[in-house]
């Protein structure tokens, strides 16, 4: 796979470098913004801690220790500090309102990133489900994500369980369009699912 | 043993107390002290002024005990039958003062109401500066230039000030000449470029760069060899 070409923004020194004129800092977050959901969309990241160390991509072959990070520029000898990120993640989930920290409680714990809308994915879901005939059938986390020989389409193959379970909660129960049941080894994880 | 921790309670207690003592005894001095100097500045205000090297001996006190000459000065003439030119000279100094300081916060535009207070911080004054006062302390920085203007918006005062007077493009000739390095230098510039090529010192240097940054037109990169600021324009990324 070929590296992902950052946009020229990403080799302007001042770039990592928090601006102290408000105005100019606004637009700063976000073009930050817009090349973290770009990077992770290329890389198929569905969820990144908040230092930018890549924690799940639904590519498996994907060596994600050796992805160039985001938040550095070796050529130019720049590199955001901690805090700094912090901000721009902040900036991401609250005023873009593209990301959500996996649990709110612990946000070391990393964000989820939607460069896909929650409803954007839940319609895909959805639309597998239905065009494979498995409406109202139980279906395993496995089934909806992993199977090799179901046509499962590459959108979701290996899709984030955390992200999972954003959709569903977030969006397909809501909807009045999915059930869950817990598993019975597990009363954290989710067993099966049931799409209408 | 519980008698042993029980005296050593006993003695820390002591020891507190006197020092408390001897705190507020020395505050108390110093007060005496800088009220004394007051009277002094307030008593002797024309030998302190004509002569040179008594005010400069007299300025060093001040600053010694805490006492800021600037507000002394403002203090001791601020009499309302008093309330000379010196009085507004001192008072305008002042403004500036607080206008830079305040200006990260503000962007250059600051309210009477917020300034007032600011102005008599640390002076007890015969009577309260006005808006009066502050208009006529800001015709002597007229003088030196328009950067200072009083705005009137609802019926409340605030004062609007850019440091260097603007053209009509609001581009000054040093916001010109910092670009200019800016286009042969790849689009970045620094305190040490502007020095070596137009002999700016670094207040000079500051004031510029401070007034780019806050309009939008230079981005800050604090990462340059050595923790060398460098101030980029933004051109750049379109370029």
């Amino acid at each position: 796979m070929e590296p992902y070409e950052f946009p020229k923004i990403h080799s302007f020194p001042p770039m990592y470098t928090q601006q102290p004129n408000a105005t100019i800092l606004d637009n700063q977050l976000g073009s930050w913004c817009d090349i973290i959901l770009s990077y992770c969309e290329y890389y198929k990241i569905s969820s990144i801690t908040l230092t930018g160390t890549v924690i799940y991509s639904q590519f498996d072959d994907l060596d994600i220790t050796q992805l160039p990070p985001v938040f550095e520029n070796k050529a130019i000898d720049r590199a955001v500090n901690d805090e700094f990120k912090s901000t721009i993640f902040r900036h991401l989930i609250h005023k873009s309102k593209k990301a959500e920290y996996i649990n709110a409680k612990s946000p070391e714990a990393g964000v989820l990133i939607y460069w896909r809308s929650l409803v954007d994915w839940a319609n895909l879901i959805h639309d597998f489900v239905e065009n494979t005939g498995q409406s109202g059938t139980v279906l395993t986390v496995y089934e909806l994500t992993k199977s090799e020989d179901s046509g499962l389409p590459a959108d979701l193959k290996n899709f984030d369980y955390n992200m999972l379970v954003k959709v569903l909660k977030n969006v397909l129960i809501k909807q009045g369009k999915a059930q869950i049941l817990m598993s019975e080894d597990d009363p954290e994880q989710i067993g099966g699912v049931k799409i209408v | 043993m519980y008698t042993t921790g029980h005296d050593r309670d006993a003695f820390s207690r002591l020891g507190k107390q006197l020092s408390d003592i001897h705190s507020s005894q020395l505050s108390t001095q110093l007060s005496v002290f800088q009220s004394a100097l007051i009277n002094f500045a307030n008593e002797h205000g024309e030998d302190i002024k004509q002569n040179l090297e008594f005010r400069s001996k007299f300025t060093e006190l001040c600053s010694s005990v805490g006492l800021d000459p600037l507000e002394l000065s403002i203090y001791t003439n601020s009499k309302d039958d008093k309330r000379n030119n010196n009085f507004y000279i001192s008072l305008s100094v002042r403004i500036v003062e607080v206008c830079q300081e305040t200006r990260d916060l503000n962007g250059g535009l600051i309210s009477f109401k917020e300034l007032l207070p600011q102005l008599q911080n640390n002076v007890n004054l015969h009577s309260k500066i006005t808006d009066t006062d502050v208009t006529k302390a800001l015709e002597v920085l007229a003088r030196l230039g328009n950067g200072y203007e009083v705005l009137t918006i609802h019926g409340k005062n605030w004062l609007k000030f850019s440091l260097a007077s603007t053209s009509s493009s609001g581009f000054t000739t040093d916001q010109r000449k910092v670009y200019e390095v800016c286009t042969f230098m790849g689009g970045q510039v620094s305190y040490r470029l502007l020095r070596d090529n137009y002999g700016w010192d670094k207040i000079r240097c500051k004031t510029v760069l401070d007034e780019m940054i806050m309009n939008g037109f230079l981005w800050v990169d604090n990462q340059g060899v050595n923790g060398e600021l460098h101030f980029w324009e933004p051109s750049w990324i379109s370029s």
